[in-house]
């Protein structure tokens, strides 16, 4: 009995075996093709954003660096996740930093932005120690873009994007969220007396998770999802290194001599790091239809790989939540590797064509066409006066005209009449 | 002439390139200090542009790619950040914190590296001293976070890709009479480089190239030979007799970053501003500010402020050179007072130098500094950047509006008139014609 439980056990593992090796195999010969990379994650672990007066170890000071900041475990999990993307792309990137290759853009936020750094230093741990700079420094700087909160267009929208607070406003407004408000009173009320702070909606509830979750299963999709800037211009990168590569694989290392100015803008880099919060990165799953309605953990990544297999050029994306875990994510009706066009036209309505436009707050655009109207009402009206002196000064010439035209008709008739008279004259 | 000597051979010491570190004189700021704006400079760098016919244009002489920091460059720029942690290490705690220090760079490759460098070395002491303190064992570093924002967004210390007003002077300054005067004066040089490099200085009449010749080509190829010569590398045989020349050009070219007014105030005063604001802040607040502001500019952005609080000395700012803008307390009355000092960070025989508002002095009262300096305080940045257009002609009808609302009444009955005169004299013809016919 237990041999035969042990045989099929054993045949499992063989079979599981061989099919993970067969995935595994796959996937490998796979990273040949891959032409671009794109990873969205999630900063380190970090302490808590803020306090509360009465809550337990509320004080600062228990953490080294300060509220809302990284940890140190929260920079060696980035250290690990550069480390596994060396691994893994290794074909893709320089052992040293080359501007050509690589662009990475974050939040302007501290922690997202020492995200990067930690992450960019186990990326390019592997560096000649000939070229350090320092004897001690394992370590080389590469640049981390950013863009102030209230102008970033890329991974945080909220204090750019007006739509985004009434969207949140809308949600509150809704019944179902009012009557979740309503059965949450006594979580309000308990909240309120353990953390000395009134507690009296559910977005003050510090557990951003739990609000999330519940709206989410709730069947209401998170903010962002009308609109993804990210996905845009990952999928608007990868075409530009499409169309810009003739020789693909030979490129991949290729060094190009550029100068720093206006760097990034470059679409034909080899690899994009995006570091933003657990909301960029639910709301990038979210776009892709794919969210599993887990907050995503610390280093939690997205990754969108540009392979091109014959000729032809296909998406794949990745979820690693785990330095030892990846997930492939198919998006809903495509396959693992989507050809791009598909990969494009399914995700079509996340896909912004105009951020401006679309982040309007519905009822101002009605305010913006009344007030045109009334400014070209006004400017009608001030040239009133001008119109009616310049038809005035018409009406002087075209009776001047007309003065002239009877004068000459007149002289005419005159000349005629001589005439008449002297054919009158030769008949 | 004495100080053309000096700087003749602060020059030839950087064509040496040889940085003496053990040299440094460190100076601990005084025990007043509550806080300080530090303007650097990022390091060393490869030339922004090769030219053609370049004989080190090879992408391998450049192997970071042009306009980025070299090794010599980011060890310049840790080493000022040793040098920070030395004067100010009694407002620095050993590790960052994001209450006390915050870094701003402009958005460049070279001066984020430099940011995250010049961080790196204000806090390696620590972590050289205590291995557990490293989130790697084996590293004595940790990332402090460099904020920036792009160029065409930039409202805050670098405005010369966001404020287009300030292009536009500078386009206007360079069709100057002087500029021209001084192209003529230089002629013999831009005729050897005509030559030289196969491009035309002299032949097109359009002002805006004599602009573009000026700036791009005179004073960055000075910029060019002169960085080919701080790594040693060789100079095309025609280039070194033209460097004296060159750098005159060069020199010009960075006057004319703040000759106006205007100028001043869109260049230099957004990041006088956020100094002014760092100060107030410590002065109204007290523990809770931060102690350091610091800011990773071009050596531009560095000339702009020092022709604004008027102690430049025409020599374009070195690499890694920093301008300090502290704010003190005094002991006693508890006043607050500015000091100024701008340390050249390069060449360690040029001692730290200090600054002062003509109007003021070296310790200048909070309120006086405030008072001095805001005459360059932009009022509305966003506005002011707007690039002025020539109001449109006024139309004929538009001044004298008045005058044709009253004149055009009369007119018309006088035109009516006429009409009707000369219709009754037509009617009257006629009417007699047509007798005469019957």
């Amino acid at each position: 009995m237990s041999s035969t439980a042990a045989s099929i056990i054993m045949a499992v593992n063989v079979l599981l075996c061989f099919v993970f090796g067969l995935a595994f195999g796959i996937e490998e010969s796979s990273l040949k093709n891959v032409h671009q990379v794109h990873v969205l994650f999630r900063h380190g672990d970090r302490a808590p954003v803020s306090s509360f007066p009465l809550a337990p170890h509320n004080s600062e000071s228990l953490w080294p660096n300060g509220f809302a900041q990284l940890t140190k475990s929260g920079l060696q999990r980035q250290q690990a996740l550069g480390r596994w993307f060396r691994k893994r792309y290794d074909r893709l990137l320089s052992r040293h930093w080359n501007a050509s290759q690589i662009s990475v853009t974050s939040t302007s936020v501290d922690r997202t932005l020492n995200s990067a750094q930690a992450n960019l230093q186990g990326l390019y741990a592997d560096m000649d120690p000939a070229r350090r700079f320092d004897d001690t420094l394992n370590w080389s700087p590469v640049p981390v873009r950013t863009t102030p909160m209230a102008e970033d267009r890329l991974l945080y929208l909220d204090d750019w994007c007006p739509r985004i607070p009434k969207e949140v406003e809308r949600l509150n407004d809704d019944p179902v969220v009012a009557a979740l408000t309503a059965q949450c009173a006594p979580l309000f009320k308990l909240l309120t007396e353990r953390l000395g702070e009134t507690v009296e909606s559910i977005e003050q509830v510090e557990f951003a998770h739990d609000y999330f979750q519940i709206l989410l299963d709730n069947g209401y999709a998170l903010l962002f999802t009308g609109f993804s800037p990210l996905l845009r211009k990952i999928v608007d990168d990868m075409k530009v290194k499409l169309t810009n590569a003739e020789n693909l694989p030979n490129r991949s290392i290729a060094q190009k001599h550029t100068s720093g100015e206006s760097e990034q803008t470059s679409s034909t880099a080899n690899f994009f790091m995006y570091s933003g919060h657990d909301t960029t990165v639910a709301a990038n799953l979210q776009a892709l239809g794919v969210y599993n309605h887990e907050n995503p953990p610390y280093a939690a990544t997205v990754i969108y790989e540009l392979h091109v297999v014959q000729g032809k050029a296909y998406v794949q994306v990745l979820y690693h939540n785990e330095s030892s875990s990846t997930h492939l994510l198919t998006l809903p009706d495509c396959d693992a590797l989507c050809p791009i066009d598909k990969f494009e036209s399914l995700l079509a309505p996340v896909l912004p064509t105009d951020l401006e436009k679309e982040c309007q707050v519905p009822g101002q655009e009605v305010a913006d066409t009344h007030d045109s109207v009334m400014a070209g009402l006004a400017n009608l009206l001030s040239y009133g006066v001008t119109v009616s002196a310049v038809l005035l000064v018409l009406n002087a010439l075209v009776s001047l005209t007309l003065l002239c035209l009877v004068w000459s008709w007149r002289r005419r008739l005159k000349n005629l009449q001589a005439y008449t008279l002297l054919a009158q004259d030769t008949s | 002439m004495l100080f053309h000597l000096f700087t003749l051979f602060l020059a030839a010491s950087s064509c040496a390139g040889q940085i003496l570190y053990d040299e440094y004189i460190y100076t601990p700021a005084a025990p007043t200090l509550q806080h300080v704006s530090v303007l650097f400079r990022h390091g060393a760098r490869s030339p922004i542009s090769t030219y053609a016919l370049d004989p080190n244009s090879h992408p391998d002489v450049w192997p970071q790619g042009l306009g980025r920091l070299t090794r010599e460059g980011l060890k310049q720029v840790y080493q000022l950040g040793r040098w920070l942690r030395e004067r100010y290490s009694a407002v620095l705690s050993v590790a960052w914190r994001y209450n006390q220090v915050v870094v701003r760079s402009s958005a460049e490759d070279r001066e984020l590296n430099s940011a995250a460098a010049l961080s790196a070395g204000l806090y390696s002491e620590y972590f050289l001293r205590s291995p557990n303190e490293r989130f790697d064992e084996e590293m004595p570093w940790s990332p402090v976070p460099v904020h920036s924002a792009p160029p065409k967004m930039d409202m805050e210390i670098d405005t010369a890709d966001s404020c287009t007003r300030l292009q536009q002077i500078e386009a206007e300054l360079h069709q100057d009479a002087s500029v021209v005067k001084f192209l003529q004066s230089i002629n013999s040089t831009r005729s050897i480089l005509a030559a030289k490099l196969n491009q035309s200085f002299d032949t097109v009449q359009s002002l805006s190239f004599l602009y573009d010749t000026f700036r791009v080509e005179l004073s960055f190829l000075y910029d060019t030979f002169k960085v080919e010569k701080e790594n040693n590398l060789t100079l095309a045989d025609w280039a070194e007799p033209l460097m004296p020349t060159l750098d005159l050009a060069r020199r010009r070219d960075f006057q004319f970053l703040a000759v106006t007014h205007e100028q001043k105030v869109l260049s230099a005063g957004p990041l006088l501003q956020k100094i002014v604001n760092n100060m107030l802040l410590k002065h109204d607040i007290g523990l809770n500010a931060v102690n350091m502001s610091l800011f990773a500019v071009h050596d531009t952005n560095l000339a702009v402020q020092l022709i604004t609080i008027d102690n430049y000395d025409n020599r374009v700012p070195d690499y890694a050179t920093a301008l300090l803008y502290e704010l003190h307390r005094h002991e006693k009355n508890g006043t607050y007072f500015v000091k100024m000092y701008y340390h050249n960070n390069t060449y360690a025989q040029s001692p730290m130098r200090e600054l002062k508002l003509t109007t003021c002095d070296t310790e200048c009262l909070l309120d006086d500094f405030i008072y001095h300096v805001s005459e360059f305080m932009p009022k509305d940045l966003t506005e002011q950047c707007q690039i002025l257009t020539p109001p449109p002609q006024p139309s004929f009808l538009d001044t004298n509006r008045t005058a044709v609302i009253l004149i055009a009444p009369f007119f018309a009955i006088f035109v009516s008139a006429i009409i009707f005169a000369i219709a009754s004299k037509i009617r009257k013809c006629c009417c007699l014609r047509n007798y005469e016919l019957f």
